[in-house]
């Protein structure tokens, strides 16, 4: 009991502290996500979109893909990604393992479903009318495309919060893309799996309540959003 | 407003990826076993080399056998490892060159205290492990296919003993990790005495056996071979093989403690030759 | 009453759906500053008219001529349907405050902040929703929200007012304030194409009346030539009574 009270004492000195390596992590961690989850919501928005707006032939086909990328494990992903950024691999010359740009890449493939799926669904969920009603006050192409992104808001912003939830959560791609190298790639996650092997208890869990405030803060943006959306339909 | 706001956070974006990127000053790659980093040696030993040579080192802390891998695959520049066979099979296939000898230091038995197969003091390992599997007292084995793991299945081999049955428990994982495996299960386990050292306090397990020579357990460097790789940091990675066997990298492990004890004992250059 | 001139005429329009034929018209004509009813039975076709009228729907086959001139590929739609507004039968409003939904066509044509508040406020006052301006558009009752539609549709000055049923679903009061206030609101220049059940804004208002069964026309022209008998059915005379039912 002792030893649980000491490591929350050391994790709570660290905090408070600013200590650097601490921060060094937690910084390295929210640049990656937020990186990763810019990349992926230029892509996964207007995918959801166009998926969600759009009749196409092999419809049915792209949306089962979708679920099924949806419940990807990280390790998969991070396999797949490590044979081809891989020095044997065929983008092997560019030198992404264990670097930056490798975690980014696998992350982004990651949370692409998950924005795209989203979005989807939050244009399913629009009602039909909203295009007629867009047409015929006579709005051009662009600004039909505006009003429906103003429309969808909330829901798009519910699906790039959850998306980064998801990366910053992560290990498996952080682990094995990055190498968890110390002030380069070590990330909140990886550094948890493995500064607790050091017997660095205190560090681990300095870092575990850092995660669980960002998830915190998380939950806020998402629930607020929500909010908002009930507030405007009452 | 929101205009600004949104230009703002592209740029934000672009900037921060570059960054990212534009870092790429000299980098080597170094594949080491965890419970080398874990040992805190290489943040003592690295921060001046990386001054001196103006090169990043990477660390990637792995298992023995995926560390040999990473290598293999042009992953790494170098690798710093313990398991000799393996280190000499992938030399002899060409993915190295130069390997060095840089220290040592040594596995021992751990086990709960009430130690249930009698091993507790015993001289040689091989008997030790005899008893153990004789008994059927837990055994807890990294499983992982680290050094660690190759060291304790050579035990076995010696001990012509093939473990097997609900006593021998694989974790696939760590050395921390199956310590704290064992310490669940009150079993013995063979682990690396930095390691054990780290967990000393906080567990109930105990050194049972220690000193016997096979429980030597010599670490080597080697640079990756260019001619096969061509693309490998071969120059950067030469400095790294003589600067931690020179006499500073080899005073530098010397002096390093951890717990109030050595950890590594250099192997290199004997420390009478240090001046 | 101004002169019968056509300011819009469909021609051999025909839609399917679902390899079901929907609307199969020869002629259909929209007659300039006039109220141009059109009425029939549920799924007679005649909101899918309407929708193909104000160019919200293009998914169909045939010709609509405007002024005179066919509209084709090349015609600039969105140039078009700004001249035209559409008052559905179930509006739909954006998110955001009233004023932001009424003003919103006006935005969308590029008018600055002064020239459309100052309309928003013209036009609400008119409809006497200046009290609602600063709600939200979801927490409108159906009244209220189909007075907001009106001045959404009326705030550009169209030409042709296209109206969907605007009363069906509508409390008493809603439906007495509608068949008041509408003939007021447009102006004399304005054309209405109005989809309607009501007999009472039938026999106020209509000009022009077209019977639309099964997706054709069962009778189009002034509302003196048609014998109207109950709620749900429309003869122009006795003759087309026993053509009709023959079908």
């Amino acid at each position: 009991m002792n030893y649980i009270i000491e490591a929350f004492q050391e994790a709570w000195y660290l905090i408070i502290g600013f200590d650097r390596e601490l921060f060094n992590v937690v910084s390295t961690s929210l640049r990656l996500s937020i990186t990763s989850t810019f990349f992926a919501s230029i892509i996964g928005i207007p995918a959801g979109i166009f998926i969600g707006r759009t009749n196409f032939g092999r419809k049915k086909i792209v949306n089962i893909i979708l679920n099924t990328l949806l419940g990807l494990p990280t390790v998969v992903v991070g396999i797949f990604v490590y044979s081809l950024i891989s020095r044997r691999g065929i983008l092997g010359e560019y030198e992404m393992l264990f670097s930056f740009r490798g975690i980014i890449i696998g992350q982004i493939i990651l949370i692409v479903p998950l924005i795209t799926a989203l979005i989807r669904n939050a244009i399913y969920s629009l009602d039909e009318k909203l295009y007629k009603t867009a047409l015929s006050l006579g709005a051009t192409k662009i600004q039909q495309f505006k009003l429906l992104l103003l429309e969808a808001r909330y829901g798009i912003m519910g699906a790039v919060i959850t998306g980064f939830g998801r990366v910053l959560g992560e290990v498996g791609i952080s682990m094995m893309l990055g190498g968890n190298i110390k002030g380069v790639t070590r990330t909140i996650t990886t550094a948890m799996a493995l500064e607790t092997n050091k017997g660095r208890f205190g560090f681990g869990l300095a870092l575990g309540l850092i995660l669980l405030l960002l998830a915190f803060i998380i939950n806020i943006g998402v629930y607020s959003l929500q909010e908002g959306k009930e507030y405007e339909q009452r | 407003m929101n205009k600004k706001l949104s230009i703002f956070l592209i740029i934000l974006m672009i900037t921060l990826v570059f960054s990212g990127m534009a870092l790429a000053q000299d980098r080597l790659i170094l594949a080491t076993t965890t419970s080398t980093e874990n040992s805190g040696l290489l943040d003592e030993i690295l921060p001046t080399f990386e001054e001196k040579f103006d090169v990043r080192v990477d660390v990637i802390a792995v298992g023995t056998g995926r560390a040999i891998s990473l290598a293999e695959n042009g992953d790494a520049d170098i690798i710093l490892v313990h398991a000799r066979a393996a280190e000499d099979a992938f030399v002899e296939a060409g993915y190295g060159v130069n390997r060095r000898d840089v220290m040592y230091n040594d596995f021992v038995i751990l086990g709960p205290a009430d130690d249930p197969a009698g091993v507790k003091g015993m001289e040689s390992a091989v008997a030790a492990l005899e008893k153990i599997a004789n008994s059927e007292s837990n055994f807890i084995s990294r499983g992982d296919d680290s050094g660690t793991h190759k060291k304790e299945l050579s035990l076995w081999e010696k001990a012509s003993v093939k473990p097997s049955g609900s006593w021998y428990m694989e974790t696939g994982q760590g050395m921390g990790a199956s310590i704290n495996v064992a310490n669940e299960k009150e079993g013995y386990i063979l682990a690396d005495r930095g390691t054990f050292l780290a967990y000393s306090g906080d567990i109930d397990l105990e050194l049972l056996v220690s000193g016997d020579p096979l429980l030597f357990n010599p670490y080597g460097i080697i640079p990756v071979n260019p001619a096969y790789h061509t693309h490998v940091n071969y120059q950067k990675a030469m400095a790294l093989v003589g600067y931690i066997t020179s006499q500073e990298g080899q005073q530098m492990i010397y002096n390093y403690t951890k717990y109030g004890e050595r950890l590594f004992n250099p192997s290199a250059i004997t420390p009478e030759n240090f001046n | 009453m101004s002169s019968d001139k056509i300011i819009l005429k469909a021609l051999n329009i025909k839609k399917n759906i679902k390899g079901k034929n929907i609307l199969n018209l020869r002629e259909f004509n929209v007659y300039e500053g006039q109220f141009n009813f059109i009425i029939g039975h549920n799924g007679s076709g005649k909101t899918t008219l309407l929708n193909i009228l104000s160019l919200v729907d293009d998914d169909f086959s045939g010709d609509l001529i405007y002024k005179n001139q066919t509209i084709g590929p090349k015609t600039d739609k969105v140039k078009l349907r700004r001249r035209f507004s559409v008052i559905w039968q179930n509006p739909y409003f954006y998110r955001g405050s009233v004023i932001y939904n009424i003003s919103l066509p006006l935005r969308l044509r590029g008018l600055n902040k002064n020239q459309y508040l100052k309309k928003t406020e013209e036009i609400a006052k008119r409809l006497e929703i200046e009290n609602l301006l600063e709600q939200s558009a979801a927490t409108l009752s159906g009244g209220e929200k189909q007075k907001v539609s009106i001045a959404r549709a009326l705030i550009t000055e169209p030409e042709i007012v296209f109206v969907d049923e605007p009363t069906t679903n509508l409390d008493e009061e809603s439906i007495e304030f509608f068949n008041s206030h509408f003939a007021e609101l447009v102006t004399e220049e304005m054309t209405v194409v109005m989809v309607t059940h009501d007999k009472n804004q039938i026999r106020s208002l209509a000009e022009k009346i077209t019977v639309l069964k099964k997706g054709s026309v069962q009778y189009s022209g002034p509302i003196k030539g048609l014998h109207y008998q109950n709620d749900n059915n429309y003869y122009s005379s006795k003759q087309d009574y026993r053509l009709l039912m023959k079908n």
